[in-house]
């Protein structure tokens, strides 16, 4: 299973309020409960398979302890449209907060165990706890 | 000659001002707001009463979908049935909202699990 990780606004607050710039609650736990998987960046911060901005952005809202794990999930190369980094011919998990129409077209195409789960942190606070118990459990 | 000096504004009137002034801000971001809006409805064709009109109907065709998932893992929560039913926040959040209204999941309390209130045999059902 591949899992494909954005950041603004589904690991780290992106809304205009005090918890901007912050990490979301939670994301501690759903960072170690990636181990098991064959996880990606897929964000706009590493759009040419470089993860260095990716990482560094992480590693400012995380303890050290889980730097290793920042470092070693792995850089996307995409264009417009995310979807064309996926791997269509593996098992995958996309959490995004902000899917493009254009994306959910091409998300039609997904068969069994290919799935976006769409994160909404303004009013979701909650929902990394609620994925690291129910979709990555 | 002595300096004219200008008098000093009173703590009120300056709370007064700066209270003036952030209401100005308010009106002037929800105004933003409520053109973006009719700009977006404009562009698609649909009208906030539509848009909610097609949620609702979307929710009638996935419930028992929904219904099923949840009795089938025992997991009840807006991630789990994006997932299993491959559908967005928005309409995977209504389906939980018709869940509890149903009463077949308890109601969110924090961060903590949803509670599955009944079963797939349970006579109640419709």
């Amino acid at each position: 299973m591949k899992i494909y990780l954005d950041i603004d606004g589904t690991m780290i607050h992106e809304d205009l309020t005090d918890n901007y710039g912050k990490a979301a609650a939670g994301l501690e736990d759903f960072i170690v409960a990636l181990r098991r998987f064959d996880t990606y960046w897929l964000t706009t911060h590493c759009t040419t398979g470089d993860p260095v901005n990716a990482v560094r952005i992480m590693k400012a809202v995380l303890p050290e302890l889980l730097h290793p794990d920042i470092e070693r999930i792995k850089g996307t190369v995409w264009g417009e449209m995310k979807t064309e980094a996926l791997d269509w011919s593996s098992d995958f998990i996309w959490f995004d907060n902000d899917i493009f129409a254009a994306e959910w077209k091409d998300l039609e195409k997904c068969r069994e165990n290919q799935s976006v789960v769409q994160v909404d942190l303004r009013t979701n606070p909650q929902q990394l706890i609620e994925i690291t118990r129910d979709v990555l459990n | 000659m002595e300096d004219q000096q200008q008098p000093k504004p009173s703590l009120e009137s300056l709370l007064l001002e700066m209270i003036a002034n952030q209401q100005s801000i308010h009106d002037a971001v929800t105004g933003l707001y409520e053109k973006v809006n009719q700009l977006e409805c404009s562009l698609t064709g649909a009208n906030e009463a539509q848009l909610e009109a097609d949620l609702a109907d979307r929710v009638d065709l996935l419930y028992a979908s929904a219904r099923e998932v949840v009795f089938a893992s025992g997991k009840a929560s807006t991630s789990y049935l994006q997932r299993k039913l491959r559908i967005g926040y928005t309409l995977a959040a209504a389906l939980m909202d018709k869940l509890e209204e149903e009463e077949i999941i308890g109601p969110a309390v924090g961060s903590s699990p949803r509670q599955v209130l009944v079963g797939p045999d349970d006579e109640n059902l419709s």
